[in-house]
């Protein structure tokens, strides 16, 4: 009796607690600045060194040429795991994280081909809930 | 009643659909019902189960559905691309599952992490372990029909998630460390946030153990459930927690301390009935011991590096603020020839390592041996004489995690 009457109680307790769920989009999850969400390169600094491309442990980048002569990464989103070695590995910190792993392809073509995120798709959105 | 063959005389392609009750027959007066593999229920992983009335008389397992070939991708790859390769066998716990290949591959590199990356590995691989068990613990709730516990354990789990992509930047498969130190040093308000985490836990443990383990079903549910002796448990080879429900003392931070296990002050959780309830404590005690080495780690946390300075001499360019930015710097070094074995406890008990280098940087071999294929002998064991009703608190009673096991 004294067991039951503590469950109801305990259950009773959480009525007054903040929800823990996230009311998605309107809220989103602060993750903090180190979260590994898209990458985008920024051109001005690379040196087309390729140690990226070597240390993908998915084989998600490939190389291609530009306007400019040079040649510059570009990730295929299909193989990525954003394990952020890439961004680890380059020298120049060229290669970011954005803090924003929402976004969506409604062509697939342009998914699967290696290509360098827009840095104004990969805006980071305002994260404001923290549940620690 | 003598055992059945059954499903394994049928050849490939049929076992899967039934073509008269005849073939359902194990035999005698058994009947063989198929649990799995739909993943509530059983998992990634199939069950032929001969029951006599409701007694369980026989199991046969059949694992491998979600196998991925771990160890033969490994042949192909560079060494640092291991870790997310391996870590992906168990996400809710990548700090422990990697943990024995980065101590081989550091053999096999010489290189030694700095205090600070020992104690920051410490950290998260028991923020793991705790984050692993409220898992296991949620669905073992589930598994009995206790939808709260579920939902309370998974939304602990998120908590820790949170932390770890504020330190590690991802919310499970971390790949945290690298050899020769982590990829991420912790800030003051990490140290803030995990201490606030370990309070929050703690809190919210205390009125989970009321709704959940102090419930009188839960009890009657588990309580002298898939009892598996010492003598057994020895014998099958079981692993980690489920081998200290069992009253076997043994745990691999204690009897072969890695990195800063050894400097840290922690009890081996043991009990001795060796049934369910007994598994389901263990971990739960094994909770409150992993946030007390939490919060001495946080206590005698050293300052320095958190990377080799082998590595950082190699191409001081790397390192860049905030961020190990070492990898660049695994291109151009080799493993010595020969071969390199290590063992760490991971959450579900002891993960074993074995390279072979050839000196390339393609490894010739890699063995991984996961706990949950370890365990999963001895819970088909315990499952058998039980009832069928007992059959899913005895399955996530062993924690049993098929993509780990079938690797
Ligand atoms: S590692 Fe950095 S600098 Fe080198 S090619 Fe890749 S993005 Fe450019
Ligand atoms: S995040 Fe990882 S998988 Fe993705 S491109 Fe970079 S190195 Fe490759």
């Amino acid at each position: 009796m004294i067991t039951h009457l503590k469950l109801f109680t305990t259950a009773v307790k959480q009525l007054f607690q903040p929800p823990l769920t996230v009311r998605w989009p309107e809220e989103r999850r602060n993750y903090g600045d180190r979260m590994r969400g898209f990458i985008v390169n920024d051109r001005s600094k690379c040196i087309s060194c390729q140690l990226c491309e070597a240390v993908c442990p998915a084989k998600a980048i490939k190389f291609h040429l530009e306007a400019d002569g040079r040649r510059y990464p570009g990730i295929d989103w299909g193989r990525c795991i954003l394990c952020g070695y890439c961004v680890d590995a380059c020298p120049t910190g060229s290669l970011q994280h954005v803090n924003n792993t929402e976004i969506v392809w409604t062509d697939l073509d342009v998914y699967k081909k290696p290509s360098e995120m827009d840095p104004d798709d990969a805006a980071p959105l305002p994260a404001t809930k923290s549940l620690i | 009643m003598q055992k059945t063959e059954w499903p394994f005389n049928l050849e490939v392609g049929r076992t899967f659909f039934v073509q008269s009750e005849e073939e359902l027959r194990g035999g005698g007066r058994g009947l063989t019902l198929v649990v799995g593999p739909q993943h509530p229920g059983s998992g990634h992983m199939r069950l032929f189960v001969v029951v006599d009335g409701d007694i369980i008389v026989d199991v046969v397992p059949d694992p491998g559905f979600v196998h991925r070939g771990v160890e033969k991708l490994a042949e192909n790859r560079p060494y640092w691309t291991l870790i997310p390769l391996v870590e992906k066998a168990s996400i809710m716990d990548s700090m422990n599952i990697t943990y024995p290949l980065i101590l081989a591959l550091e053999k096999a590199l010489g290189l030694e992490p700095p205090p600070r990356a020992k104690y920051l590995r410490v950290l998260m691989a028991e923020l793991s372990r705790v984050r692993t068990h409220l898992y296991d613990l949620a669905l073992l709730g589930v598994f009995l029909g206790h939808t709260t516990a579920f939902m309370w354990g998974f939304a602990l789990m998120d908590m820790y998630a949170e932390v770890f992509a504020k330190i590690a930047g991802a919310r499970t498969t971390i790949a945290y460390p690298v050899p020769g130190g982590v990829r991420r040093d912790v800030k003051p308000d990490h140290v803030e946030a995990v201490k606030r985490l370990l309070e929050v836990t703690r809190r919210k443990l205390k009125d989970f153990k009321t709704l959940f383990l102090d419930n009188p079903v839960t009890k009657a549910r588990l309580e002298g459930v898939g009892i598996v002796d010492a003598k057994k448990t020895a014998e099958l080879g079981v692993v980690g927690p489920f081998a200290r429900a069992s009253g076997i003392d043994y745990d691999v931070r204690k009897v072969h301390p890695y990195d800063a296990y050894g400097d840290v002050d922690f009890e081996v959780v043991v009990e001795k009935d060796g049934d369910a309830w007994a598994r389901t404590l263990v971990r739960w005690r094994e909770m409150y011991e992993s946030m007390s080495i939490v919060e001495q780690v946080l206590k005698a946390l050293p300052e320095g590096d958190v990377i080799d300075q082998a590595l950082l001499f190699k191409n001081p360019e790397y390192r860049r603020e905030g961020v190990g930015g070492v990898l660049g710097v695994y291109t151009y070094i080799y493993p010595e020839p020969g071969e390199y074995l290590a063992v760490a406890e991971a959450t579900r008990g002891a993960t074993l390592v074995h390279l072979w280098a050839t000196g390339l940087q393609r490894v010739h071999r890699m063995r991984f041996v996961t706990p949950s294929w370890r365990n999963l002998r001895a819970m088909v064991e315990a499952m058998k004489g039980g009832r069928l009703a007992d059959m899913p608190a005895v399955y996530m009673s062993f924690g049993y995690f098929p993509p780990e096991a079938d690797r």
